[in-house]
């Protein structure tokens, strides 16, 4: 299997959020913001082309399931869900970061 | 659950939003406009009821700022995707339908020019600005090389605060670390002729002034050692041979008290 390239920041941010289930657009914008102490605050002009792009990839699908669940104006909100090739890029992501971590703690062991 | 009131100017500040979204290419806004319409219309409410009317400002910079960016950014991905296919002219056709939209709502046109007209302009000044106190560099050589320097005093609460001329003094001696340094002292003086005496802005300067700035006078020397004991020459600005003088010969003869 190819490798994956890296996430970016946003992009690892999105699946993440989006790891304890779907979420609409504004939902993934406050969760993002209160996982980072504000410190990322998607637009609407920003967020839908990384979500576009991720939809490309496969990494996250509409969910239209979750609309049912809901009432009132959050019925007719998209929402989307992590796919199982998602998740994987996620994990795959992460150990990544992991092991960069790791490495660098290592060094500064040595240091 | 009960729908937070809306902000005022959500809707048409939604509908000037929609229309701004034809930056972005014709799949994008066929997928996601109306998700991004909503997600505004979030926003503008949250940024309102957070910040008021200063909220609703700032998210209109930034908006713009960023679909501006990221839907030119869009619109050239798309092209590049379907290189080569000269039947899908959208960006021409999206262009014209707009154009045909605006002249058929002239009143709602008008508050979009408006709208974008003053979010442009308050952009403009918010970056000239940002520029001008914070990216620009000092109009002075190598001025990356220039530094402040500030004396502390904690025993009575102060923290930055300039030195007293002594303390300079030894600074100047004492020091290896600087090419040359100087000390200043914002004052004020009286321009007197003939007719009239006038207060005007002056600063009380050691002779190293200019060679730390790295420049020299236009007319004349520079201030040299020694001379500035207890008061030296006075060098003009050309700011005020304009405003005082007129004509730069004249300023001969000058008397500073």
């Amino acid at each position: 299997m190819p490798q994956q390239s890296p996430l970016n920041q946003t992009q690892f941010l999105i699946l993440l959020v989006l790891l304890d289930g779907p979420l609409h657009g504004y939902g993934i914008v406050k969760e993002i913001a209160a996982r980072t102490d504000s410190g990322v605050r998607l637009e609407p002009g920003n967020l839908y082309r990384f979500v576009k792009r991720l939809m490309e990839l496969g990494y996250i699908a509409d969910a239209p399931q979750a609309r049912s669940d809901e009432s009132g104006r959050d019925a007719r909100r998209r929402y989307f869900s992590l796919t199982r090739k998602g998740r994987e890029a996620l994990e795959g992501d992460a150990a990544r970061m992991r092991s960069l971590v790791l490495a660098l703690e290592s060094r500064q062991g040595n240091g | 659950m009960n729908e937070p009131k809306s902000a005022p100017g959500l809707d048409a500040s939604a509908r000037v939003y929609g229309v701004l979204l034809h930056l972005y290419s014709k799949g994008f806004r066929a997928a996601h406009a109306q998700d991004a319409v909503d997600l505004f219309r979030d926003r503008f409410n949250e940024e309102f009821q957070r910040r008021g009317w200063f909220g609703i400002l700032l998210f209109w910079l930034k908006t713009l700022v960023n679909v501006g960016w990221h839907g030119i950014a869009d619109r050239l991905g798309a092209a590049f995707t379907r290189r080569g296919d000269r039947s899908d002219s959208a960006f021409g056709r999206d262009l014209a339908y707009a154009v045909r939209s605006l002249r058929r709502a002239p009143g709602f046109a008008v508050g979009a020019a408006i709208t974008l007209a003053l979010g442009i302009g308050a952009t403009v000044t918010l970056y000239t600005l940002v520029d001008s106190v914070l990216l620009r560099p000092l109009p002075y050589p190598e001025s990356d090389r220039i530094v402040q320097l500030w004396e502390a005093n904690p025993s009575i609460g102060l923290d930055k605060e300039g030195p007293s001329p002594w303390n300079f003094v030894d600074w100047e001696r004492s020091t290896t670390s600087f090419e040359s340094m100087t000390a200043w002292y914002l004052t004020s003086g009286t321009y007197r002729d003939e007719n009239r005496a006038e207060e005007v802005r002056s600063a009380q300067v050691t002779t190293g002034f200019f060679r730390v700035l790295g420049v020299t006078p236009e007319l004349g020397r520079d201030f040299q050692e020694l001379e500035g004991v207890p008061y030296g020459p006075v060098m003009l600005s050309d700011r005020f041979g304009v405003e005082f003088t007129e004509r730069i010969p004249r300023w001969w003869g000058v008397r500073w008290s």
